[in-house]
């Protein structure tokens, strides 16, 4: 196979083309609502943490269990429409497959509202097991089932969606192997500086999601079935470990499906190629073993935790998303560096998803060494780790691309009054917000508890005000992509 | 959780299980500082070994999300 045939892009009907349009934007617009109502929960939580808003207790962990599965899930499903946009200019991808993942998505999204809402399922997002069992009387046996239920829904539309993928990339490459650029790195075939990082990436996240959502559905099966015929008890550390590896992987899988934003969209706003290479494919190829082996630093206070589990979770939490944020980082320092770039809001917000995802790495790693871990576990430090890595380095990937999408890379609009104060508040705001989370757990303040003693209430009322920024930048931000994004036409 | 008493000047062992479902186990000083940490699980024992340096009344609280009583999980440990 030439290079030529490897590199080019792949033609599709107008009518697929315009099929496709809509349902990206159905993606973006889902997804990015979403983060909106998300985001005023957790303002909701600070609030009442701070003494500002009274809400009962149940209430509040309701609200946060809703909070933990919607961020999951929206980051899921938008950056699913960042990845799927770009991976399908490069290998045919159904169309119908990723409607039916999306209306599979919405289905769970109904089960685990209803359980929320209606059943007063509050057991949180990660469903440690056996609490989806043991409620005290809070919530039924039947809400706690559909919560589960509709998480695992949630993952078989994307395994669907991930069988399309890989089906599509092994009929363009023939391997996974060969999509992952390693036929390149090792020498078999010559380095192709056109090889697109949106392949590479995407068969990254198809490698290590469908572990992880496998996962997934094991733990969930095995939650259900306990929840009816409680006489099958699985083991708590075995099913905290698949909790874990799931939701790590899931998680750190969005920020890798959404920075094919910056790899497809900088080369365009500077004029520059992104051009793929040996230590880009290596970065890619360490990542995917990287992200499946951190998770144990979930586990560092689980002291029948096998040492050699903890030692490698810790070694590799050093290292871990490092290699793929060095070769990014600096692609995207070197590709915008004297190119005379306009600054449009998305290639802000790009640029800024490069800073986030760098910096938000420091409490990470701090977080994942046994020393700090011992008083900084399950404080409110963790929280503000991964509030700094989806605010300020998921987040601005996906309302970039959104802003592309609305008018900024077809039009080359400049950025209006209202685009500035939006993109300064949310920044603002969601430094505050992580900053405010780490000093709270570096004060050793625990997370997740409804009421907060009087010592730690003046951080909640400081995070309170963090998140109403937050809020307020969205709220500009949704709003203009609701006005721009549905009558937008694809971007030349 | 028992004894609720302990010696400061000499390791302690706390061995740290749950009935019912995961909870956390952090000690935290008179300052509301957190000094150490397990969690506590169904089936399983965590040893947590601790010196206290100074005597005082320490807090207990639950540091793993265990259901809407999570907030209210808190005890005392005084070490003499």
């Amino acid at each position: 196979m030439s290079t030529t045939e490897v590199s080019s892009k792949i033609e599709y009907s107008d009518s697929e083309n315009r099929n496709a349009l809509i349902a990206v934007k159905s993606h973006l617009i889902a997804g990015l609502l979403v983060f909106l109502l998300m985001m005023l929960a957790g303002l909701a939580m600070r609030a009442a943490q701070g003494t500002w808003l009274e809400i009962g207790a149940d209430l509040f962990y309701q609200i946060m269990t809703v909070h933990g599965a919607g961020v999951v899930g929206a980051a899921m499903i938008t950056s699913t429409g960042v990845q799927w946009y770009f991976l399908r200019q490069y290998v045919r991808l159904s169309n119908g497959v990723f409607w039916t993942n999306f209306f599979i998505f919405l289905t769970g999204v109904v089960l685990i509202l209803g359980s929320i809402f209606v059943g007063k399922y509050g057991g949180a997002w990660t469903f440690l097991f056996p609490l989806p069992a043991i409620s005290m009387g809070a919530w039924s046996a039947g809400a706690a089932a559909a919560f589960q239920l509709g998480l695992l829904i949630i993952g078989v539309g994307f395994l669907i969606l991930y069988l399309d993928f890989g089906r599509a990339i092994l009929a363009r490459y023939g391997s996974l192997a060969r999509a992952l650029g390693l036929t390149q790195l090792f020498g078999k075939e010559p380095v192709n500086y056109k090889h697109p990082a949106a392949v590479v990436a995407s068969t990254m996240v198809l490698i290590v999601n469908f572990m992880g959502i496998a996962a997934g559905a094991v733990v969930l099966v095995m939650g259900l079935v306990n929840l009816f015929y409680p006489e099958f008890k699985p083991d708590a550390l075995l099913m905290k470990n698949l909790i874990y590896f799931f939701g790590h992987v899931v998680i750190n899988a969005t920020i890798y499906a959404s920075v094919i934003a910056v790899y497809e969209l900088l080369p365009r706003y500077t004029g520059r190629p992104w051009k793929t290479n040996k230590p880009f494919y290596a970065a890619w190829f360490a990542i995917v073993f990287m992200v499946m082996g951190v998770y144990p630093h979930h586990l560092l206070m689980d002291f029948p935790m096998p040492t050699w589990a903890l030692i490698t979770a810790q070694v590799l939490s050093f290292g871990s998303g490092l290699p793929v944020l060095v070769v990014t980082g600096y692609g995207a320092l070197m590709i915008v560096y004297r190119s005379g770039i306009t600054w449009s809001t998305s290639a802000k917000l790009l640029f800024l998803s490069m800073f986030g995802w760098a910096a938000g790495v420091i409490p990470a790693i701090l977080d994942a060494m046994v020393t700090v871990n011992r008083t900084f576990h399950n404080t409110l430090w963790v929280p503000g780790h991964f509030h700094f890595y989806l605010l300020l380095g998921l987040l601005p990937m996906l309302i970039g691309f959104a802003y592309f999408l609305a008018g900024e890379g077809d039009r080359k609009e400049r950025p209006k009054a209202v685009d500035s104060l939006g993109f300064y508040a949310y920044l603002i705001g969601a430094f505050m917000t992580s900053m405010v989370f780490l000093a709270s757990g570096a004060n050793s303040i625990p997370r997740r508890w409804a009421v907060h003693l009087p010592e730690w209430i003046g951080f909640a009322q400081a995070g309170t005000i963090a998140a109403s920024l937050v809020v307020l930048g969205m709220l500009l931000f949704i709003t203009r992509a609701l006005i721009s994004l549905p009558g937008a036409n694809n971007p030349r | 959780m028992t004894p609720a008493t302990v010696k400061s000047g000499q390791p302690v062992e706390f061995q740290v299980s749950a009935a019912d479902v995961n909870h956390g186990f952090g000690i935290y000083d008179e300052n509301l500082v957190l000094i150490a940490q397990t969690q506590a699980m169904p089936g399983y024992t965590n040893k947590l070994i601790h010196t206290f340096d100074k005597p005082g009344k320490f807090k207990i609280l639950c540091l793993e999300y265990c259901g809407l009583a999570h907030h209210v999980m808190i005890t005392e440990l005084t070490v003499e």
